[in-house]
């Protein structure tokens, strides 16, 4: 799947952001590398504060002060970007990577039609008359299954259901037939049988125009279908990385392998309870010494390493998968107590 | 849409006829006898008799009432005995005088407040957004009479920019707009600024953002057609006010328009001119409010589902 022969679409090196906390900065993406291919589909995967939204709005340059933003290196499409030069990123928004977003009401302009929407922002990156501008406008809402885009073109974002407004955001990011688009969490906001929609849309859309997609999620179901690669983020930190269809069977990190074990399957309905991963996702601004998944990982249980050195993501199995686990070989080879790798 | 309008202007009219209920009713409550006013202190009881009939003040209240209405339907708002004129041919007069200040000062209001309420919150908290808010305390809290004798003061006396008052010449409404439209301006540069800032920082912001659209298109269209609905509709409200005239600052600057119309009526006790200018600056909040909830639903699509 993944086309590595090419140059890469998207490249990120040491990514960190920082916001002021009240006792000082507070770390909530810590050193992520990403390397996206064109066409390809990539998933992040993570709870809640791990980073993964930040990371995506990082590689846009839509994080505002007082967040603070360093990166070794973002390439996009070819182009540099500067995390401290806005500037840099006004180049590539839109043409080079497009956003949808999880609330496709809130990610619209309430008081436009969406016709006027997609001709401005197709007008935004290249001079088409207006005619011209409306016309794509209409195929592009054509492109992401809008019935009767003709009329609807003229229609505003409430008089759409979730669903056709995720679409109309889509079409959006399509304007400009960007070789990224970047989707935070697209499916969370609409219910399952929309969201599954929305996913072999994207999935379709991706195939048949080549545009490699970056997609976060919490749901692991949804990304399971979708995506060639992915990567797991635990307290803005990358902890595993490989691909899907290796990663979902034998995880290389017990934090993947605990969120794994946590997604509900119908098959498994019958069983009283569905496993959880002990204790909370840790706050950004107290992080526990050495790795920080330590104090919910049983694989950790007596092993001073994990609570002494945090462990730097490293090529565990071949053919490519890195993992940030002082144990990851011991993970994968199944030599561990428990089926899940859970706490009891 | 037909029938939403149909009920609005039925609900002008009903409105309207409470104000002329009311002003009938103070007329009759007011312990001048207009007869008397008329004829003047010197006046023997007989000459007051008689224009007390002439006038019909001795004809039944409800008749009196009903002969009220029907005239002022007619745009007849009697005799001023003040000005030996008809009280229509007054306002006539005035009218353009008033209408030309209030124009003025809805464009002091909208071409000072909106800039500057966008500009505040693009560059919120910076030095331009710190000195705004010091101004428009001041501007809010005093009032426009006040403001008026300052500038008065300053650009007319101090440094004879401008004429003392009067509508002389051109230059003569600067003046009395600033004084009328500056307390608005500032309150609505703040208003704009606030709900501005909280749309700059919503999701939809952030997706024209990420669309590569840039911030000048984003604040002055998309911010601003969101903001700026509610004000329009203020300031529409704020219009019919300045129509039915602004009695202390057309005072002040001594501007001919209905303001001082009304204060000279108030001070001679002309009652016909008076209630006239009751019922025309009601015309004036009342239709201007229509207007303004008009373009509430042109600007805003969300509205037209209410």
């Amino acid at each position: 799947m993944s086309a590595s022969s090419n140059a890469p679409i998207l490249e990120v090196r040491g990514l960190s952001v920082r916001f002021p906390g009240a006792n000082g900065p507070v770390t909530v993406v810590d050193g992520v590398d990403l390397t996206v291919f064109p066409g390809q589909r990539f998933a992040i995967v993570g709870e809640s504060g791990s980073g993964k939204s930040v990371t995506l709005l990082s590689v846009l340059g839509l994080i505002d002060p007082p967040g603070e933003v360093r990166a070794d290196l973002i390439r996009l499409n070819g182009h540099d970007l500067d995390p401290n030069d806005n500037e840099t990123f006004k180049r590539v928004r839109g043409r080079d990577v497009a956003l949808v977003m999880q609330d496709p009401l809130a990610a619209l302009s309430p008081v436009f039609s969406i016709g006027d929407q997609l001709v401005e922002t197709i007008r935004a990156h290249r001079p088409a008359p207006r005619r011209a501008a409306l016309a794509e406008a209409i195929e592009l809402l054509q492109a992401v299954d809008i019935p009767d885009p003709h009329r609807r073109v003229r229609d505003y974002p409430h008089q759409f259901s979730g669903g056709m407004r995720q679409r109309v955001a889509i079409a959006l990011a399509l304007a400009c037939e960007p070789p990224l688009l970047l989707a935070d969490e697209p499916t969370t906001a609409l219910d399952v049988t929309i969201s599954a929609q929305m996913i072999d849309l994207m999935r379709r859309l991706s195939q048949e125009r080549g545009m490699a997609v970056v997609m976060v999620s919490h749901d692991l179901g949804v990304l399971a279908g979708f995506a060639g690669a992915m990567a797991v983020m635990y307290a803005g930190r990358v902890v595993e990385q490989g691909e899907v269809d290796r990663v979902y069977p034998n995880p290389a990190h017990p934090y993947t392998r605990a969120l794994l074990a946590s997604q509900p399957r119908i098959r498994e309905s019958q069983r009283e309870r569905l496993p959880v991963i002990p204790g909370q996702p840790p706050d950004p601004a107290r992080l526990p010494q050495g790795c920080s998944f330590h104090p919910r990982c049983s694989l950790s249980r007596g092993r001073e390493i994990c609570q002494q050195d945090a462990p730097h993501l490293r090529h565990v199995a071949a053919p490519a998968r890195w993992a940030a686990c002082h144990f990851a070989e011991e993970q994968l080879t199944g030599a561990v107590p428990g089926p899940t790798g859970l706490a009891s | 849409m037909g029938r939403y309008l149909l009920r609005r202007l039925g609900a002008i009219l009903l409105t309207l006829l409470v104000v002329a209920t009311i002003t009938f009713t103070l007329t009759v409550l007011i312990p001048t006898d207009p007869a008397r006013t008329i004829v003047g202190p010197k006046g023997t009881p007989e000459q007051v008799a008689l224009v007390r009939q002439r006038l019909g003040l001795d004809d039944p209240l409800p008749m009196q009432y009903a002969r009220y209405l029907g005239d002022v339907t007619r745009f007849d708002f009697g005799y001023s005995y003040g000005y030996r004129q008809e009280v229509r041919d007054i306002l006539v007069d005035r009218l353009p005088y008033t209408a030309i200040l209030a124009a003025a000062a809805l464009l002091v209001q909208f071409g000072i407040g909106v800039p500057l309420g966008l500009l505040t919150a693009a560059r919120a908290d910076g030095v331009a957004d710190r000195l705004t808010l010091v101004w428009t305390m001041l501007t809010i809290s005093l009032p426009g009479f006040w403001i008026g004798l300052v500038l008065l003061y300053l650009f007319a006396f101090r440094l004879p920019f401008f004429p003392l008052g009067g509508a002389s010449e051109f230059r003569s409404v600067v003046l009395p707009a600033l004084a009328l439209g500056l307390p608005g301006a500032a309150w609505y540069s703040r208003l704009i600024r606030d709900t501005a800032l909280q749309n700059l920082h919503s999701e939809f912001v952030q997706a024209l953002r990420a669309r590569g659209i840039s911030a000048r298109t984003i604040l002055g269209k998309h911010v601003l057609r969101t903001t700026i609905s509610p004000v329009l509709t203020m300031m529409a409200i704020d219009f019919g006010v300045f129509l039915g005239g602004a009695v202390l600052v057309e005072s002040v600057f001594a501007w001919p328009g209905l303001g001082l119309t009304a204060y000279e009526a108030m001070q001679r006790a002309d009652i016909s001119l008076l209630m006239a200018t009751v019922l025309v600056g009601s015309l004036f909040v009342l239709v201007l409010n229509l207007l303004a909830d008009l373009a509430r639903i042109w600007i805003d699509p969300r509205v037209r589902l209410v």
